[in-house]
């Protein structure tokens, strides 16, 4: 320890980001600050967007936090949606049978997440590869099970109708534009949070535990405990989403976090690129653009979505963001 | 001289195979122990024994007086012992800094919340290693490689930033398993040249390898294993002469 801080004297001029170059460090923050330019002014410039965005944001939000644990510290989940379903009906069923303020609802079911998070990945995250990915397969499974069949808590197949916008106190979040500002400011400081974090200590240590786990614990990192916190601020991150997607659409249903969203998820985030801010926000917004690209594209949705991400993975194993800085990379040399 | 870790009498058996019987051995402090044996010697299973990674049947392993046959591998680091591995384990993403910050990971306090919320106590600490770091680098003239990817450097290279990354750690011991397998001649003299500097900075090291030339002219004293047994445990000079260890490693050559 005390080598360690001796040195704090002579380090010369580090940026923030130690480790990384400073010209790096300056178009990352050139770039942040042009895409933060863009979302502001979005409402202005496409309004007849908004509701679109609004989803976009809410899934980005699950993409971020399943990146942190699959792209960076190289974990499948596949249940995520577990995490969304507490979020989407735990704040729904608190604030339309209690009366809780969704505001309120919203952290009592994120707190809920991580606790549930913490618990199962005591037994889970000993798993590796394709055993994990199965086992969280089956939250999946269960989730939509039990959304579907606890029908006097849940509302059954039809879902709960009527879940307040988010707000508290007098304020609610009504309109496109509202919903909006409040995804936008809680998707910021998430990435902020995120990018804070893999750039440190921490995601050093997520990188080698990705990597190599033994080689990882011989260096000191504690893997069970790092692959926990990932998996406890995924679920945390995936239940915040929920009941925001709960409270956008006023409503819940079993479809809404369905097995086929589960792996949507993970398709947007390969499909993207993962371990970045942008190959998430990238990611979702293709796979959720599909849809409401025409009818014609709609109809063929999921096979249109099939083959992007067969060419995607087999030629971009980054996902497209990866793709995109490849080429500038070497275009830059 | 103090005595830093002290094996007794550590068994170990796998199956129908003894892999190590009732070998006993200590490593004086800032001393170069080295481990040679033929093929199947048991070097690997002692190294993982000691690094927690395996538990003896038998015997113990104390590390400056504490015993660590229990012990974890994350909590070796900091109790001061550390290694490096057969082929250099890099985190291939990460550059070349960024791989020897990691081995001052146990040196550092800040956790997830602070380094999320990039606390003011998180940013000294990751000054201090990247300081720290680059201090290494200066040490193993391997400066110019900072911002590389770890995986686009020869092996050589990555072997040598290995031991860097250890050394950012200021372990009080450190292992090095077969650090010489794969490296040519030039490479070789250069990673004896680098273990005789760190020798030099008081770092205890414990040294598994095969490559004859770097054990003599590195180590201060020979264990040599045969089958699981220990058949000697001398300075490097006599270890040569033993007839035993002469028996064992023609034995290996002409079955």
């Amino acid at each position: 320890m005390t080598l360690l801080h001796q040195q704090e004297s002579e380090s010369p001029e580090i940026d923030a980001h130690a480790g990384t170059s400073a010209v790096a460090t300056r178009g990352r923050r050139v770039g942040l600050a042009l895409l933060g330019l863009l979302l502001v002014a979005v409402p202005y410039l496409v309004p007849g967007w908004l509701s679109f965005l609004v989803v976009v944001g809410i899934f980005f939000l699950v993409v971020l936090g399943l990146d942190l644990f699959l792209g960076h510290t190289g974990q499948v989940s596949l249940g995520q949606t577990l995490f969304m379903a507490l979020g989407g009906y735990g704040g729904g069923i608190l604030s339309l049978r209690l009366g809780v303020p969704t505001v309120v609802a919203l952290v009592v079911m994120a707190v809920l997440s991580a606790a549930v998070a913490f618990l199962l990945g005591r037994s889970f995250l000993r798993l590796r590869g394709y055993y994990l990915a199965l086992a969280t397969l089956g939250l999946a499974v269960i989730t939509e099970n039990l959304a579907t069949g606890l029908g006097s808590l849940t509302g059954g197949p039809s879902g709960l109708v009527g879940v307040p916008n988010i707000g508290f106190g007098s304020f609610a979040a009504t309109t496109d534009a509202a919903n909006y500002w409040v995804i936008l400011i809680l998707c910021a400081v998430g990435a902020w949070f995120v990018s804070g974090l893999v750039r440190s200590r921490t995601g050093r240590a997520l990188a080698a535990i990705a990597s190599d786990q033994p080689a990882a614990s011989m260096l000191g990192v504690d893997a069970a405990r790092y692959k926990t916190y990932a998996f406890v601020l995924a679920a945390v991150f995936a239940s915040v989403a929920g009941t925001l997607y709960a409270c956008y659409s006023r409503f819940i249903s079993p479809e809404m976090v369905g097995v086929l969203v589960a792996f949507d998820l993970v398709v947007m985030l390969a499909l993207g690129g993962s371990r970045s801010i942008v190959g998430p926000l990238l990611g979702v917004f293709l796979l959720r653009w599909l849809p409401e690209a025409g009818q014609h594209v709609a109809l063929y949705e999921p096979l249109i979505a099939g083959v992007v991400l067969i060419v995607v993975i087999t030629y971009l194993p980054d996902g497209i963001w990866g793709g995109i800085k490849g080429v500038v990379r070497r275009v830059g040399r | 001289m103090t005595v830093l870790m002290k094996v007794t009498g550590v068994s170990r058996r796998f199956g129908g195979l003894q892999a190590l019987n009732d070998v006993s051995f200590d490593v004086a402090e800032g001393a170069v122990r080295a481990i040679i044996g033929p093929n199947g010697a048991g070097k690997t299973t002692m190294l993982d024994i000691v690094t927690g990674f395996t538990r003896p049947d038998a015997g113990e392993v104390a590390l400056a007086g504490q015993n660590i046959t229990r012990a974890n591998p994350h909590e070796l680091p900091k109790q001061g012992l550390m290694r490096t591995f057969q082929s250099a384990r890099l985190v291939p993403r990460l550059t070349v800094r960024q791989n020897i910050m990691l081995g001052s990971h146990h040196l550092a306090r800040a956790g997830f919340w602070a380094t999320g919320l990039r606390l003011p106590s998180a940013r000294r600490e990751e000054k201090a290693m990247h300081s720290r770091a680059d201090a290494v680098l200066r040490f193993l003239e391997l400066g110019r490689f900072a911002d590389s990817k770890a995986a686009d450097l020869p092996a050589g290279t990555q072997r040598l930033i290995e031991v860097g990354r250890v050394l950012a750690g200021s372990p009080r011991l450190m292992l090095l398993d077969e650090p010489a397998a794969g490296l040519d001649d030039t490479e070789t003299l250069e990673l004896a040249d680098v273990l005789r500097a760190v020798k030099a900075t008081d770092i205890t090291m414990v040294l598994i390898e095969h490559n004859v030339n770097l054990v003599m002219s590195v180590s201060d004293r020979v264990l040599v294993l045969d089958a699981g047994q220990k058949i000697a445990d001398d300075v490097p000079d006599a270890v040569q002469k033993n007839p035993k260890v002469i028996a064992a490693y023609l034995g290996e050559v002409n079955p």
